[in-house]
């Protein structure tokens, strides 16, 4: 891959973010999967020339990205919006150090929650820590403001976010690739005032901050990323990232000013170009980060009082609050049925829930495909917050109300991502929860990538694997287990043991993804004639069972696992025998 | 030439690649090409839909209600879910195959998906392109011979440009077999 020339090609966004890292001589990439932002490293983990790597979570990607940039190697880091919570307190303080060689961070916002628990604005994170931000609105954007962005950094000696929404990382588009800058490795020099940040420190680094930010202003007024594009005057838009792309496309003819860098803004321009339109729109998605800062300023715009603040903008929405004329006419049915996603058939969860929902625990959840727990019929879970909360909340609850089975459910990624810690405390205040690891032996939800657990690296290396058993050991744990995931009744007994425990207990639950299986199981199928219809078998949403007037297994979708077999009281349900 | 196009259908079906091919075709004859497309929780068996314009200009990456010329429909009922895109009188090539979402009864399924689309002023070309692909020998080449059908009825119908665009997006793998899902496809529309 190393040796494409400039050439055109389709990319989506974050293949393009990847190239554009790559040929503005990133040498060391670190992040942590999230939708939209997992495939930027998938993509770079190709090129051998960088150093890729998945971290444990945000922060440590951030950090290690960081250290790299300090020590005078280009680093990137990647993450999703929710991932940005858990490196800020790094990026907060970065923001004081300054770099060495560049830095940058692209975090992928989710407008309207495709798949995320909420949908904050990063753009927030810009203002909050004082350091610019660019907004690529596609592929082509994505590569030359990744690779512009590293100078940048390097130029005024900070931290710099890219941010992308899932339109962005997620869509493709035509771009020119071109070759890989060759950057020198800057020398590492000791200097505690810059990068010790203790208070003496800290404080003449804060005026640093504040002059950096003075530069950077002066710069988003000369930067060619900042465009006023004049074309019908009596009405001008303020707008950034894919919906200007929408906006050109639903009205070419209007005027646009299109910010390439979200923060500082351009005051000047932007007032020369309020001047020369009759009425000024602020068009940004989600949080009224641009409309407030112009106000502020006393120019008068509107923003959201025309465009909605709530979920994702599209052409469609653009078009009905700004220029209904331009509607066209669309038919619209009702006899369709929601198809929500669920767990696969053979997905190593389903059992547990099965087993959870009918112990009637209060279920503390985690994020990752086990949250599809919480959908009817299993609906086994009470809360799901963010990632780790599974466990600290479980010990909330339980203060709260003693006499409740409390369970705290998490994956094994999202074990290593933040359940350490709260399972420290569960042990050290001695709250009699449970903790299941739901250990599949994979990040399974952001598409698969492995984690310390799993003994692979992002590049496929060998690597030392996390063993959470002696983990819990080294915890203090007083009780742990390992138990496999399809076999039912071996966990209901454990479990039952466990609620009635006086101290908390961890078990993990092995069952490999299903999406990772090698060799697919032997097809089960329901006897008819044993078959009394009691619908167990299909309690568990297995989406291979059918139930109609008779249940039946779909052979084409059943994995083979077993799980509605252990739960048929009749034992109606074999293999299905192949001549 | 200005162009759109929807692709819908169930996590699993092939949708993300298809549409990757019918991008790089259109790269291939000098389009510029939008394209967008869900990840995620999507791909849990959920319904999936991609986005795709195309022409000498190309901004939005998403459609708005009632502009897309054609949609290729790899499942009845997700045509049904994503029609509100289709503008008046378009095209939609379905595959005549039919997956009732778990849990939920076959009998409440939409049974008469052709019709409402007739009724409603689109033209249909059925194909039962699942049906095809098992008759080759791999479910996974749906995708293909849905593209060998929609070759025929899309203005850049060159059969050489979609098979270079297919051993692209496929990295060389299983040609064969996919090349023949894509004649098998054109040969089938052709035949209508
Ligand atoms: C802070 C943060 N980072 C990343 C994510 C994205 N994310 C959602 S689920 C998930 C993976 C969970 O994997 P695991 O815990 O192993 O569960 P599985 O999906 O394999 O069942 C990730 C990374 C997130 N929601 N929050």
């Amino acid at each position: 891959m190393e040796r494409e020339k400039t050439q055109r090609k389709i990319m989506l966004g974050n293949e393009a973010f990847a190239r554009g890292a790559y040929e503005g001589g990133v040498e060391v990439a670190a992040g942590y999967p999230g939708t939209p932002s997992t495939e930027i490293l998938e993509f770079l983990s190709k090129y051998s020339t960088v150093h890729s790597r998945w971290c444990p979570n945000e922060k440590v990607a951030f950090e290690v990205a960081a250290g790299a940039a300090i020590g005078g190697r280009r680093g990137l880091a990647t993450m999703k919006h929710v991932g940005l919570n858990v490196a800020s307190d790094a990026l907060m303080t970065l923001a004081y150090t300054g770099v060495n060689a560049g830095f940058v961070c692209i975090v992928a916002d989710d407008p309207g929650m495709h798949s995320s628990q909420n949908e904050q604005d990063s753009r927030n994170y810009a203002l909050f820590a004082k350091v610019p931000h660019l907004e690529p609105a596609n592929s082509q954007e994505a590569l030359t403001f990744t690779r512009l962005a590293f100078t940048i950094s390097e130029e005024f000696d900070t931290p710099v976010l890219i941010r992308s929404t899932t339109r962005v990382s997620h869509s493709r588009g035509v771009v020119e690739v071109g070759e890989r800058e060759t950057v020198p490795v800057r020398p590492y020099q000791k200097c505690a005032p810059k990068f010790v940040m203790i208070p003496a420190f800290a404080r003449e680094r804060r005026k640093v901050l504040e002059e950096r930010i003075k530069k950077l202003q002066q710069w988003v007024e000369e930067t060619p990323l900042n465009q006023a594009e004049l074309r019908d005057s009596s009405l001008g838009i303020v707008t950034g990232g894919v919906l200007y792309d929408y906006l050109r496309e639903v009205a070419p003819s209007v005027s646009i000013f299109k910010l390439g860098v979200g923060y500082p803004l351009p005051v000047q321009k932007i007032r020369e170009f309020a001047r020369k339109v009759e009425r000024l729109i602020v068009l940004e998605e989600l949080d009224p980060v641009w409309e407030r800062e112009l106000k502020a300023l006393g120019i008068p715009v509107e923003g959201r009082s025309v465009f909605p603040g709530i979920g994702e903008i599209t052409p469609d929405i653009i078009i009905e609050c700004l220029f209904p004329e331009k509607k066209k006419e669309y038919v619209e049915v009702k006899e369709y049925l929601p198809r929500p996603p669920v767990l696969c058939a053979g997905c190593p969860h389903r059992g547990v829930f099965k087993v959870l929902k009918d112990l009637s625990a209060t279920v503390c959840g985690d994020i990752g495909c086990y949250t599809l727990g919480t959908l009817p019929p299993l609906s086994s879970m009470d809360t799901c917050i963010c990632m780790g909360a599974s466990i600290s909340v479980a010990e909330g609850i339980k203060l709260a109300h003693p006499e409740l089975p409390v369970v705290a459910v998490l994956g094994d990624s999202t074990f290593i991502h933040a359940g350490i810690p709260p399972l420290i405390d569960a042990v050290y205040n001695k709250t009699p929860i449970l903790v299941l690891i739901l250990d599949n032996g994979t990040t399974a939800m952001t598409g698969g990538q492995d984690h310390p657990a799993t003994g692979k690296t992002l590049s496929g290396e060998d690597t030392v694997r996390l063993d959470f058993l002696a983990l819990g050991q080294a915890i203090g744990v007083p009780r742990v287990e390992r138990v496999n995931a399809y076999h039912i009744e071996k966990l209901r007994t454990l479990l039952q043991e466990a609620l009635a425990a006086k101290h908390p207990t961890l078990l993990v639950v092995e069952g490999l993804c299903q999406l990772k299986k090698k060799h697919r199981g032997t097809p089960l199928a329901i006897q008819d004639m044993f078959c009394l219809l009691c619908g167990l078998c299909a309690s568990t949403g297995c989406p291979a069972i059918e139930k109609g007037d008779v249940i039946r297994i779909t052979f084409e979708r059943c994995a083979g696992c077993g799980i509605c077999a252990d739960l048929c009281p009749f034992e109606a349900i074999e293999e299905v025998k192949t001549p | 030439m200005r162009g759109s196009l929807i692709l819908c259908g169930v996590g699993g079906m092939g949708i993300l690649k298809a549409s990757e091919i019918i991008a790089e075709v259109l790269l291939q004859s000098g389009f510029l090409v939008r394209q967008s497309e869900v990840h995620g929780m999507a791909q849990r068996g959920g319904s999936v839909v991609t986005h795709l314009r195309f022409g000498n200009e190309a901004y939005a990456p998403l459609l708005a209600r009632g502009e897309a010329d054609f949609m290729l429909a790899f499942e009845e009922m997700e045509a049904l879910r994503y029609l509100p895109y289709l503008k008046k009188g378009g095209t939609v090539l379905l595959n005549t195959v039919r997956m009732c979402p778990p849990g939920i009864e076959m009998k409440r399924y939409p049974q008469a998906t052709v019709d409402i689309l007739k009724t409603h002023g689109f033209t249909v070309i059925p194909l039962n392109a699942t049906e095809i692909s098992l008759q080759i020998g791999d479910i996974r080449t749906t995708n293909i011979v849905l593209l060998g059908g929609f070759s025929t009825i899309f203005p850049i119908n060159d059969p050489d440009i979609w098979k270079k665009a297919i051993e692209k997006a496929l990295a060389g793998k299983n040609l064969p077999k996919n090349f023949l899902a894509f004649e098998e496809g054109r040969r089938c529309v052709e035949s209508l």
